[in-house]
């Protein structure tokens, strides 16, 4: 499962980097490491690009990019445990 | 003298930080070899230490042109000591950077920011603790307030210690203290930046709320802001014409008087009459982007605009424009990557400018009885050239993507505050003013020069001597194949350089039956065509110059440009000669082929995109078909 496959307002644990993705060293930078979680706040009226939340911030990233992003769907319950 | 520098996240408060300390004392420095603006200023309380504003940055990794420019910066001047300026509200994100800091060996103050912010919603930094972990002095600052600026100044004057290597991955690091170090993360503005964005950002509403915000831009300083211009520009009128009397009453030489009224007062008038119109762009620009909605603007058009290998950033760029190309290159400013910013430099003056439309108001009205239809037409043909050559740029090497990777970050909205906004405009006026003034002044003084001086001396009334008129009629075989060969046609295109309403003045003064010029209703589209996507005036390009950051690229723009406006309008003039030669039968043939491609095009590029956005709007299942298929 990739991190453009959940949907809006859905949480996921970041499992793999593509490493051939260029830039990834700076989603690296951002906060996008193994482990972290990360939710899809909203897409764009146009599908694409998508904002999601990582360590307390919004960032939005195009769909294109989110493909090579491996996450782990997560239930918000489990969340906030 | 000592060398301070703050660094930090971009949108981290650093520059208001800066502009507290150094008050009016900063100056904006272009250092050599380098391609962005960095900010030198003396301490406001103390003339001895130096401060420098650095551009905002996630790490210290030399992969942008600004990360470049910031580790140039440490090798070069080797600061004494780095203020690391942080987000207090964005704790997490922002020690990223402070840990990675020890690899320069330079001392380190970590200043917290938004303390009064934090403050306000009972969140508490424990300084000793992040004192602990990271060995050098921690300070807790409001740059807005300007409250403990004086105490972190002072730490770091005196400071010698360096942030202590960390024994795990930086994440790691952070994730396991961040409770030791703060509180709570999510404070009340972050809880209404999420509520406004779920109106703003709405699946519905997102693109009305849009429209209209573009709207109040568009009419308030392309309106608003040009009818102060006109105000200007008739001021200086009636100035220059009581100075022309007083010099005429004085028996002033007329070359003189054409110097100094038509040429120097002109020349200053134009550069004038501008600055009302980017005052009121850039001060409603500089509040959007204050506010932090210029990127949910950027978030919306993405998707459109990154099809022609631009992105959401280059939106706002492009509508002014079609105000003005200067305030719209301006604009441009806020592109952050080179190869969109670039794009969007060699695109946008395609957009029919205010200066534009007139000519083609104008020239529709003597060539064409007055079409409407003709001058509208100048848009599409515009914005068709903006889809179609930009794609082509997406192709070549210097316009895909350096980046490859769009990360927009959305900060939480915050009011405008007034100062910083007068702050922003204050620096961009006095850009525009100096800057690209003087280039406006100069190359109006030697235009003026060419069309009123030739080999007999000044030249008074008759203008096919001047040195202009020569030069047009040595070039006009250049414009043979697009239907338009006349030195009339050719100067006018010259003078269009200068300023894109001349060409009113130079064909209407030049030749008593512009019709004549063109060989039929093609060749005089083709000329309008030609004027709409040949290079933009000398304001317009000396903006670019300076945003492109190299003259091989401003050649190339030119080069580009001109490529363009010939190819199209020597196709249109192709066009004319088909039809005449063979009637509109073959015309028509050639109109339902083209008719065809067009919708065959459109519906592939629909599809490319459709199973995902047109038909079911992200949902999974098209999501894994279009996978499949893509993969067969």
């Amino acid at each position: 499962m990739n991190l453009n496959d959940l949907k809006e307002g859905e949480y996921g644990v970041i499992t793999l980097i593509d490493e051939n993705l260029y830039g990834v060293e700076r989603l690296k930078e951002l906060g996008f490491t193994d482990g972290t979680i990360i939710e899809v706040v909203r897409r764009s009226p146009f599908a694409d690009p998508i904002m999601i939340k990582i360590r307390g911030c919004h960032l939005s990233i195009r769909i294109k990019d989110a493909k090579k992003i491996g996450v782990k769907k997560v239930e918000k319950y489990l969340l906030n445990r | 003298m000592k060398n301070i520098c703050l660094i930090g996240n971009p949108n981290c408060g650093k520059t208001t930080i800066f502009n507290k300390l150094t008050g009016t004392y900063q100056k904006v420095g272009n250092w050599s070899g380098v391609t962005t603006e960095k900010k030198q200023g003396l301490y406001l309380d103390d003339k001895t230490v130096k401060i420098t504003d650095l551009p905002g940055l996630y790490s210290l990794s030399p992969r942008s042109d600004d990360e470049r420019a910031v580790l140039n910066y440490f090798i070069k001047e080797k600061p004494d000591c780095i203020i690391n300026v942080i987000d207090g509200t964005n704790l997490e994100r922002n020690l990223y950077l402070t840990c990675t800091l020890y690899k320069l060996g330079i001392p380190v103050v970590l200043a917290i920011n938004f303390i009064d912010d934090l403050r306000k919603n009972g969140i508490k930094v424990d300084v000793k603790n992040l004192e602990k972990s990271f060995n050098v002095p921690v300070v807790t600052v409001s740059g807005l307030k300007g409250e403990n600026l004086d105490k972190m100044i002072n730490l770091a004057i005196s400071n010698n210690k360096i942030i202590a290597k960390p024994t795990q991955t930086p994440y790691d690091f952070i994730r396991k203290n961040i409770n030791a170090f703060i509180s709570e993360q999510s404070t009340r503005a972050k809880k209404v930046t999420e509520k406004i964005d779920k109106l703003v950002l709405n699946k519905y509403l997102a693109i009305p709320i849009f429209i209209c915000t573009i709207f109040t831009i568009y009419f308030l300083s392309i309106k608003f802001g040009g009818l102060l211009s006109e105000k200007v520009k008739a001021f200086f009128e009636i100035f220059s014409v009581n100075t022309k009397n007083s010099l005429i009453k004085i028996n002033a030489k007329p070359w003189l008087i054409s110097l100094l009224i038509d040429a120097m007062l002109g020349g200053f008038g134009t550069v004038i009459s501008f600055l009302p119109q980017l005052l009121v762009l850039f001060l409603l620009l500089a509040m959007i982007e204050e506010s932090g909605y210029a990127s949910r603007i950027a978030f919306i058009v993405d998707k459109p605009l990154s099809r022609v290998g631009l992105s959401g950033k280059s939106f706002i760029p492009m509508l002014l424009c079609s105000g003005c190309t200067v305030t719209g290159l301006m604009a441009t400013k806020t592109v952050e990557s080179t190869a969109e910013k670039r794009a969007s430099l060699f695109l946008s003056p395609f957009i029919p400018c205010g200066a534009k439309t007139a000519v083609f108001g104008w020239l529709s009205g003597v060539l064409f009885d007055g079409n409407v239809l003709i001058a509208t037409s100048t848009y599409f043909l515009g914005l068709g050239c903006i889809v179609f050559f930009g794609k082509i740029l997406n192709k070549t090497k210097i316009f895909s993507d350096d980046e490859g990777l769009f990360v927009l970050e959305m900060p939480t909205y915050r009011i405008p505050v007034a100062k910083n906004v007068a702050f922003v405009l204050w620096e961009k006026i006095k850009d525009f003013t100096f800057k690209t003034g003087t280039v406006i002044f100069a190359v109006s003084v030697i235009l003026w020069f060419l069309s009123n001086f030739g080999f007999v001396g000044f030249v008074t009334n008759n203008k096919t001597q001047s040195f202009l008129y020569l030069i047009g009629n040595s070039i006009k075989f250049v414009f043979y194949p697009l239907g338009f060969s006349t030195p009339e046609t050719s100067i006018a295109i010259l003078s269009s350089f200068m300023a894109k309403e001349a060409v009113i003045e130079t064909l209407g003064y030049l030749s008593p039956n512009v019709p004549s010029l063109f060989l039929n209703g093609y060749s005089a589209y083709a000329f309008m065509a030609f004027i709409l996507l040949s290079p933009p005036c000398v304001a317009s390009i000396v903006t670019a110059h300076k945003l492109l950051n190299g003259k091989k690229y401003t050649a190339l723009m030119l080069i580009f440009q001109f490529i363009t406006a010939y190819v199209v309008a020597f196709i249109i003039n192709l066009i004319g000669i088909i039809v005449n030669a063979f009637g509109g039968l073959l015309f028509l043939v050639c109109f339902v082929i083209i008719i065809m491609i067009t919708i065959k095009v459109t519906v592939k590029t629909l599809k490319s995109c459709g199973n995902r956005c047109v038909k079911c709007k992200g949902n999974q299942k098209c999501q894994k078909k279009s996978k499949r298929s893509t993969t067969i």
